[in-house]
Order: structure tokens, then C-alpha cells, then sequence
């Protein structure tokens, strides 16, 4: 008797399992796919001693960083995916957008002969991190990454990968408008759900 | 032909040993083992199957710059792997701490172990137990080997 009640339990467990993968994968339906969150949500920027590109020996702080609302933007001349973005900076920049670029593992001359050929669309001077080190404190998988900074300093956006103008559009521009309306008056944690509708 | 072919195995092997070894060594041998430790422990955030070790992607190598750095200024594998940590979030330990969120990461196989544990004895049990036949099951064997000599004994005739 107990066998036969056995017997027919096990017959239920592909049901069983299939409920569970089931609502497991229905769970994901639609869920962030970025697999790696970014942990600079809503931090402020991390400090920095950086040298500038243009000028050898002078070194740049957080305190040369634009006041309002910007893009830093971490870049290579090795990296074929910054060339393809590459256009769009220089688009953006011509619109007014601060742009400030972090140059990541690059030999200063080639860097230098790349924006001087495919233009430099840099607000301030461009910012060198030869060794890389910078890039880890802003949590950067491989370039090029795009962060969209506050006038409070804080990232509301960390963006991996390329930008393209349908995102710029849709994801970055509401954020920096947003960003640029004078949210700085509003404490950090009212501005908290706004920050995260708009810029998510 | 058999000794070169083990000349041929030997200089393999050792080329790959050569190219394992990491070039340039930190200052104590204890601090390159902490190096070591931590360069297999974490992950590559660009190639994400891959521990800091074993990657060669850029950001890698940066990482793994400021692990020597920072393993020579004085500090802990902890203190380093929780400043990883904070940048990269967990995600970037392949050792996962234990707490409500990886509860199931942890805890799954060792329970799916048990019940397959459970379920594999439950049946072991009942194979090796003899069971007692009914009455109807025995005159149905009786039925079965009666059918069967006669089938022989016919084929013979």
C-alpha cells in the first residue's frame, strides 16, 4: 500500500520539477539582465590623482572635475569599440554635453596621435591611467564604460560598453536632464526614487 | 622512437610550467602566497568564468597590479579581497559568504544529495527485502512453467 502511494509520487516528480524550473525561469521574465550590478549606484565618484594626458607631470584631481552634471568616460586608443563611439562623443560634446575622458592602459604618445586624428571631444584634459588602477576603483569590466555624474558627484548611471545615440536618447539624456534641474537641492534619499525611475 | 617520444612529453610539460610562472615576484615569499591565494579566489569581471589568475584581459591585469601594490603597502588578502569586493560586488569572489541570498547556492546540492540519499535507500530496502508472493501470483507461476514444459515436451515430440 505505502509502495503503491510511493510509486506513484515519484511519477510526479517531472511535474514536480517542471513547476519549479518553471517558476524559477517565469521569476526572471523580464528581470535586469546585467549580470553585474554597479556598486557606484548613487556613490560618490572615488577620489583620484590622475596625470593629465596633454601635459606630462601635471596631475589632476577631483577638484578639476566639471561642476555640473557630466559623463566620464573611460576609453582606449587600443580599443576598436571606443572608435566606433567614438563619433557620437564628438557629436555630443559639439551639442555642449561635458564629456571627461579617462585614457585606460595606454601609451601616452598613441593616445595623444588618436585624438589628435579622430578629434578629442574632452571637456577638461583628458585623464591618464596607464597602470589601470583608477579603473578598478570605478568598478570597470573593459572599456569603453560611460558613468553619468551628478553635481553632487554621485554616478547615477554606469553604462558598459559602446553608447549609441538611441541610448543616449532614451536612457542618458533623461537622466542628465534630470540630473541638471536642480535636484542637488533635494537630500539624497528624496531624490532617491526619483533618481531610480529616471535613471535606471 | 619511445625515448623521444617521452624527450618530446618532457620539454611540453616543462614549457608549460615555465609559462604558468608569473615573471615578476613580490617581496616575501608569504605575500606571494597571499597573491596567489587571491588571484585564484577572484574573478575576472570581464571574462567571467575565468579567476584573475588564469585571465590576461586588461582589466585583469590591472587588478591584479593593485593586489601587488596593496599585499606590499601592508595589507591583509582580506582587507584587498573586501576592496574588490566593494567595487565588484560579490559577484566577484568565487567564494560566495554564506547568508540569505546564496542560501540556496550553498545548501541545494548537499539537500538534493540527501534526498537522492533517501530515496536511492528506500529502494534498496524494498529490492533486497524477499517478498512473500500472494496465492494468485503463485498459481500464475504454476500456470507459467506448466505451459512452458509442455511447450518443450511438444517441440520434442
Amino acid at each position: 500500500m505505502k509502495s503503491d502511494w510511493l510509486k506513484k509520487a515519484l511519477w510526479l516528480t517531472p511535474l514536480l520539477l517542471f513547476v519549479v524550473l518553471g517558476s524559477l525561469l517565469y521569476n526572471r521574465l523580464g528581470a535586469e539582465t546585467q549580470i553585474i550590478p554597479s556598486q557606484l549606484d548613487r556613490q560618490l565618484l572615488p577620489d583620484f590623482s590622475l596625470e593629465n594626458l596633454n601635459k606630462p607631470g601635471e596631475l589632476l584631481s577631483a577638484e578639476d572635475l566639471p561642476k555640473g552634471p557630466f559623463l566620464l568616460n573611460v576609453w582606449a586608443s587600443w580599443c576598436p569599440t571606443c572608435r566606433i563611439e567614438h563619433d557620437l562623443l564628438m557629436d555630443l560634446s559639439a551639442k555642449g554635453v561635458p564629456i571627461v575622458g579617462v585614457d585606460f592602459q595606454d601609451d601616452a604618445d598613441t593616445a595623444r596621435a588618436y585624438l589628435s586624428d579622430a578629434g578629442d571631444p574632452y571637456l577638461s584634459e583628458p585623464l591618464s591611467d596607464p597602470e589601470g588602477l583608477y579603473a578598478v576603483e570605478l568598478g570597470l569590466t573593459g572599456t569603453p564604460e560611460t558613468y553619468v555624474i551628478g553635481s553632487d558627484r554621485r554616478v547615477y548611471q554606469h553604462i558598459v560598453g559602446a553608447i549609441d545615440p538611441i541610448m543616449w536618447e532614451q536612457r542618458i539624456k533623461p537622466c542628465m536632464d534630470w540630473l541638471g534641474g536642480g535636484q542637488s537641492q533635494q537630500s539624497i534619499d528624496e531624490a532617491a526614487p526619483k533618481a531610480q525611475e529616471i535613471c535606471s | 622512437m619511445i625515448r623521444r617520444f617521452w624527450l618530446l612529453m618532457c620539454l611540453l610539460v616543462g614549457s608549460a610550467g615555465l609559462m604558468a610562472a608569473e615573471p615578476n615576484l613580490l617581496s616575501t615569499p608569504s605575500m606571494q602566497q597571499d597573491y596567489e591565494a587571491l588571484t585564484q579566489e577572484l574573478r575576472c569581471p570581464k571574462c567571467q568564468n575565468q579567476n584573475l589568475a588564469g585571465s590576461d584581459s586588461q582589466i585583469s591585469k590591472s587588478m591584479k597590479s593593485l593586489i601587488k601594490q596593496q599585499l606590499e603597502a601592508g595589507q591583509s588578502p582580506e582587507q584587498i579581497k573586501q576592496g574588490l569586493i566593494s567595487r565588484y560586488g560579490e559577484f566577484i569572489s568565487y567564494k560566495p559568504p554564506y547568508n540569505r541570498q546564496t542560501f540556496v547556492l550553498w545548501f541545494f546540492p548537499p539537500l538534493l544529495l540527501g534526498v537522492f540519499m533517501v530515496i536511492w535507500l528506500v529502494r534498496y530496502k524494498r529490492v533486497s527485502q524477499p517478498v512473500a508472493l500472494t496465492q494468485e501470483q503463485r498459481d500464475q507461476i504454476e500456470r507459467l512453467t506448466d505451459t512452458e514444459s509442455n511447450q518443450k515436451t511438444g517441440d520434442q515430440s
